[in-house]
C-alpha cells in the first residue's frame, strides 16, 4: 500500500549537514523515511513526508537536526490554551505532565 | 518534545491508576526476585478488555504497574524488550512478538507508546529509572534492549546507555517483526520501521471518535428537539420529536461519515486536508441519505435539504479534522494551517444550517 501522506512542504525541519558525523542515528529512527545516507553523511530526503515527532532530533547525539514537534492532532490543538499544543491523544485526566 | 522534559519524566507523578494485575502463581525466579510472568496467549478479560477501550470504556486506567515482567520463558539471554504501560500495548506486544522475554514495562500513566512519547512520558530518563530499580543488570546476562521505533520521539537512546551502559536498539514498528529483527542482527528493513494504516486499524481507531462526537452532539440535540416541540400556544412532543429527528439524522449522518466511513475510505477521498475529504463525504452521503428518504416530497423542503446538506457537511469535515489525532502521518504544522483555513468555512457551514433551522421554527410559529 502507499505510504498516506499529509501536507507538504512545511515541516519544521531543519538539519545542519556540517554536524553529520554519519551515526545513521536519524535514519533509524525516523518512521517516515525522511533521511537517506549518501555517502558518509544524512541527507533529507523526503522532507515532505516529515510528520516532526522529533524522533531524530531527540536521537541526534551531536545536535545535527531542529524540529519543532507537537501533535499533528487538531483536537489537541483546539482543546490548548493560546496555541500552544499539548498532550494529545484524548487523556488529561492525569496530566501533571506535559501541562 | 524535549523542551517538556523537564516537566515530564519527573518523580513518578502521583498516580491514582489502579493497576490491572498481570500474571498468576507461578512467577519467574531472577536475581532480583520473582517477577510476574505472562504467557503469549489472550484470555477472555485480555480480549474484553481491548473491545472495552476500543469504545472508550475506562480507556485512561486501562493501565498495569510498572515494572520487569517475564513473557513466556526467559533465561538470562533473553532478549528485553521495552513497553508502554498501557495494558493494550503489553499484550499486543507479548501476543504478537511470541518470543520469550523479559518485559521492562516503564510509567507512561496508562498511556500508548506513539503518544506518550509525544507527550514525553515514554522518555530516557524514565527508562534509565526503571534499568537501575528492577536491578535488570542482574536478570541477564547481556547489555542490550529493545525499544518501540514509535518511541524514538521521546527516547534518546545515547542517554540510556551512558547512564546505564545497556545499549538500546530501536526495534520495529510492529511487535510481529521483532524475532525478524532479532535474527537480522537487530537491524530493520524498511517495511518493518515503515507505519502502516491499513484498513482495519483505522476503522478500529475510528469507532471512539465517532462516539465522542454524537456524545457531545447529544445535549444539544435534546434542546433542539424541545424547541421543535414548541407550537403555537402548545406543546406538541410528537411531533416535536419527528421534525427533530430530521436533522438529528443529519447530525448523525455527518459523524458517522466523518469518522467510520471517512475512516474507510481515507487514501481514496480527494484532497490533503481532512477537513476537505470529510466535508465532501459528508456532503455526498447527506444527499444519498435524503434521495433514499425522499427528501424533495417533505413539507418546507427548500430549507430542509440545504439545511440538511450543510449540518452533515460541516459536521463531517470536523469530525474528520478531528480524525488527524488518530493518524501516524499528520504533522502539527500542516494541523495548524489545516485549522486556519478550514474552520471558518467550518463554522460558517454549521452557522448556516442553525439559521436554516431556526427559520423553519419561526416560519411554522407564525
Amino acid at each position: 500500500m502507499k505510504q498516506l501522506r499529509y501536507v507538504e512542504n512545511i515541516a519544521a525541519l531543519k538539519y545542519n549537514q556540517n554536524k553529520c558525523t554519519g551515526c545513521e542515528m536519524c535514519v533509524k529512527v525516523c518512521p517516515r523515511n525522511v533521511f537517506v545516507m549518501e555517502g558518509k553523511k544524512a541527507k533529507v530526503a523526503d522532507h515532505g513526508a516529515c510528520i516532526e515527532c522529533g524522533a531524530c532530533m531527540v536521537n541526534c547525539a551531536y545536535g545535527a537536526i531542529n524540529v519543532e514537534t507537537g501533535p499533528g492532532c487538531a483536537a489537541a490543538i483546539l482543546g490548548s490554551k493560546g496555541g500552544k499544543a499539548e498532550c494529545g491523544c484524548g487523556d488529561d485526566k492525569n496530566t501533571g505532565c506535559c501541562g | 518534545m524535549s523542551e517538556n522534559k523537564d516537566c515530564c519524566c519527573g518523580p513518578a507523578a502521583k498516580n491514582d491508576i489502579k493497576y490491572i494485575k498481570i500474571g498468576c502463581c507461578c512467577g519467574a525466579i531472577t536475581k532480583a526476585g520473582v517477577l510476574p510472568r505472562a504467557g503469549f496467549n489472550w484470555n477472555l478479560s485480555d480480549r474484553l478488555g481491548e473491545i472495552g477501550v476500543r469504545l472508550g470504556f475506562k480507556r485512561m486506567e486501562y493501565a498495569i504497574a510498572p515494572g520487569l515482567y517475564a513473557v513466556g520463558k526467559p533465561d538470562e539471554n533473553s532478549p528485553v524488550l521495552v513497553s508502554a504501560n498501557y495494558k493494550l500495548s503489553f499484550d499486543v506486544l507479548r501476543r504478537d512478538a511470541k518470543i520469550d522475554a523479559w518485559v521492562l514495562v516503564i510509567d507512561t500513566k496508562g498511556v500508548n507508546v506513539w503518544c506518550s512519547a509525544g507527550k514525553g512520558t515514554f522518555c530516557d530518563a524514565e527508562i534509565i529509572k526503571r534499568i537501575k530499580e528492577t536491578k535488570l543488570d542482574t536478570v541477564v546476562a547481556h547489555k542490550n534492549i529493545i525499544l518501540p521505533l514509535l518511541s524514538a520521539p521521546g527516547v534518546a537512546a545515547h542517554e540510556i546507555r551512558k547512564q546505564t551502559g545497556f545499549k538500546a536498539v530501536f526495534g520495529p514498528v510492529e511487535a510481529r517483526d521483532i524475532k525478524k529483527f532479532i535474527d537480522n542482527g537487530m537491524e530493520n528493513d524498511t517495511a518493518m520501521k515503515t507505519v502502516e494504516f491499513p484498513l482495519w486499524r483505522r476503522v478500529e481507531v475510528s469507532w471512539l471518535e465517532m462516539l465522542t462526537a454524537i456524545d457531545k452532539a447529544f445535549w444539544p440535540f435534546v434542546i433542539f428537539a424541545v424547541i421543535s416541540m414548541i407550537e403555537n400556544n402548545r406543546f406538541d412532543f410528537y411531533a416535536g420529536f419527528y421534525r427533530a429527528f430530521f436533522y438529528g439524522g443529519a447530525a448523525l449522518t455527518g459523524i458517522v461519515s466523518g469518522s467510520v466511513i471517512f475512516s474507510m475510505l481515507l487514501p481514496y477521498l480527494p484532497g490533503r486536508y481532512f477537513s476537505v475529504k470529510g466535508g465532501l463525504l459528508g456532503f455526498v452521503t447527506a444527499g444519498a441519505v435524503l434521495f433514499a428518504a425522499d427528501a424533495a416530497s417533505m413539507p418546507s423542503h427548500m430549507i430542509k435539504i440545504p439545511a440538511f446538506l450543510l449540518l452533515s457537511a460541516s459536521l463531517s469535515a470536523f469530525t474528520a479534522m478531528n480524525f488527524t489525532g488518530c493518524t501516524t502521518f499528520t504533522s502539527i504544522s500542516g494541523v495548524k494551517k489545516e485549522i486556519k483555513e478550514s474552520l471558518p468555512f467550518i463554522i460558517a457551514g454549521g452557522a448556516v444550517a442553525a439559521a436554516l433551522m431556526i427559520t423553519e421554527i419561526i416560519m411554522r410559529w407564525l
